[in-house]
């Protein structure tokens, strides 16, 4: 059979053929029994594929899509308490901070100790040997 | 796409729920319809894709739509059953042209629009996928004919 008749017939049943390409087709229709058994077996092929559509889902499909949908809302909404609250805590806590800065910067200030900035929020300067010094190193004395 | 299987019925609750979170980023350029397909189509080549890793893993069942033969008569839930196996046979790429063209009546230009693919290509799939079906069919087709 010529291929391209063949792809003819097959483009025939999704697309509109040009009235040239429509002409041809019906012509080699009616020479050739053998396409026309084609044409046959392509139209009871589409017939039992189209068929074969299932169109209804299992028992209680939109129950169970409510259910995804609610439980899919509740995990965004305990994902927005928990950023909600570590958001309200944090700025609870940046405030007490910065109350805490201030009192201190300004007792400081008050009593006259303004030297530095860190001696005035009462940081000492520290280097590491200092902090090294500090180490309790207990000798055998000591622990008797 | 899937057959007759609970992970189709997964699939079809996950639809719903992926179209639900992303109704924000639905414009309404095409049909709901559409946009779930699409959505649809995606899930189940990702689950054909999972299918096929896990086939790797064991041995594949005997395969009776090979075993077809003239002789055998079959009724109607035999004959969708077979025709179902059949589509099951094809490459994915072929199974969603039949899929949505001849099993759920969309045009090839809307075909086109859900998988995102020029009708030209929709249509040689086309071909191609009912002549494969054609050639695992034929035995069974020929005594079910009207």
């Amino acid at each position: 059979m010529n291929k391209r008749l063949f792809d003819l017939l097959y483009r025939s049943f999704d697309e509109e053929l040009s009235e040239e390409q429509k002409d041809r087709l019906d012509k080699a229709l009616q020479k050739s029994q053998k396409l026309r058994e084609e044409r046959e077996k392509i139209k009871n092929l589409r017939k039992h594929v189209s068929e074969t559509a299932t169109l209804s889902f299992k028992p209680f499909f939109a129950e169970r899509v409510t259910h995804g949908i609610k439980n899919l809302s509740r995990a965004n909404n305990s994902a927005q308490e928990f950023f909600g609250s570590l958001s309200y805590v944090f700025r609870r806590v940046a405030i007490g901070a910065a109350i805490v800065f201030t009192l201190l910067f300004s007792a400081n200030l008050i009593e006259g100790k303004f030297h530095s900035f860190e001696k005035n929020v009462t940081i000492s300067e520290m280097s590491l040997d200092d902090v090294l010094a500090t180490t309790f190193t207990p000798s055998l004395e000591d622990i008797l | 796409m899937l057959g007759q299987c609970p992970e189709a019925d997964d699939v079809g609750q996950e639809t719903f729920i992926r179209f639900y979170k992303s109704l924000s980023n639905f414009r309404g350029d095409s049909s709901a319809a559409t946009y779930l397909t699409r959505i649809a189509i995606n899930l189940s080549l990702n689950e054909i894709k999972r299918r096929k890793r896990r086939m790797l893993f064991f041995v594949k069942s005997t395969d009776d739509v090979k075993n077809l033969s003239a002789e055998m008569t079959l009724d109607d839930n035999e004959m969708k059953n077979l025709v179902q196996r059949a589509i099951q046979k094809l490459e994915p790429k072929f199974r969603s042209v039949i899929v949505l063209r001849l099993m759920e009546g969309y045009s090839t230009k809307e075909t086109a629009k859900i998988l995102k693919l020029p009708e030209g290509t929709v249509l040689s799939r086309l071909a191609r996928a009912q002549q494969k079906l054609k050639k695992i069919l034929e035995p069974v087709l020929g005594d079910n004919y009207e």
